[in-house]
């Protein structure tokens, strides 16, 4: 590892506060006044794509195939008319 | 239970990788921000600049969880880590980073609380063993690197005696499980 690798490393994981200008300290306010609130293990919000939308599909797709069933029946009922 | 602000719609893409190899996280790293200013670290873990760094969670002094970067994609805090074996933790540890100006200032009650509440809460969610929760330093140490210190002063054992407590009267009404195969989330009322 290079030395400029070395450094850059060394710098990765600290959260260097002395650069931190007001400017930025505002941006960091507004960032955390505009968060979505909620308790912990209420919304977990983190498994975005197979937990939390698959639910939501499956209620979309069953809505659909009843309201399918339900013209059928209908359209079925005035054929017998 | 520790309240949540979820700031992951506003950080910066460029500051995290993406989805953890295996799908979900299989160890907690702890850390100290070494800052004083709570917003200023909000910014700073969740923007892009000269020196990325970022976390999933942040832990304030009121014990109000900020979460930066999803529990299950890569935030960059560990940098060159191991532990029990496995490198590179960012690819598959959350980060907690609590905020203490790393220099001697004291933990506050609600964040021993709230750093409890998450564990119990994603050991059970993601099924994370207690023996792949561990600091920032020892993960660099274990690496090779011997610069990392944090979370200096940490109490480990009234953290885990807190966990405990937490995990001997569960107290989420519907325990959450997370199947990492199926890619489900199964829902318990045992």
């Amino acid at each position: 590892m290079g030395d400029k690798e070395k450094e850059a490393e060394a710098k990765t994981e600290d959260v260097a506060a002395e650069e931190v200008t007001e400017e930025h300290k505002v941006a960091g306010e507004e960032a955390v006044a505009g968060g979505q609130v909620y308790e912990l293990g209420m919304d977990e919000g983190v498994p975005p794509d197979a937990v939390m939308d698959e639910p939501a599909e499956e209620a979309a797709a069953e809505e659909a195939a009843a309201e399918e069933a339900a013209a059928e029946e209908e359209k079925a009922e005035e054929e017998e008319k | 239970m520790a309240k949540v602000i979820d700031i992951t719609a506003q950080t910066d893409p460029n500051v995290h990788g993406g989805h953890m190899a295996q799908y979900d996280p299989d160890g907690i790293i702890l850390h100290h921000t070494g800052s004083s200013d709570e917003y200023g670290d909000a910014y700073w873990l969740s923007h892009y600049h000269s020196n990325p760094v970022s976390t999933n969670q942040m832990i304030q002094r009121d014990g109000t969880i900020v979460q930066i970067v999803p529990n299950n994609v890569v935030a960059w805090h560990a940098g060159t880590s191991c532990l029990n074996g496995r490198y590179d933790c960012n690819g598959w540890c959350i980060g907690l980073e609590i905020c203490n100006n790393g220099q001697g200032e004291k933990f506050t009650d609600a964040q021993y609380q709230t750093v409890a509440e998450t564990i119990a809460y994603n050991c059970a969610l993601f099924e994370i063993q207690d023996k792949d929760i561990s600091s920032h330093a020892r993960v660099a140490a274990c690496a090779g690197r011997h610069d990392k210190y944090d979370p200096y002063g940490w109490d480990w054992k009234r953290m885990w005696q807190r966990v405990d407590e937490i995990r001997a009267d569960w107290p989420w009404p519907i325990p959450v499980w997370y199947d990492s195969t199926s890619g489900s989330r199964i829902m318990s009322t045992e």
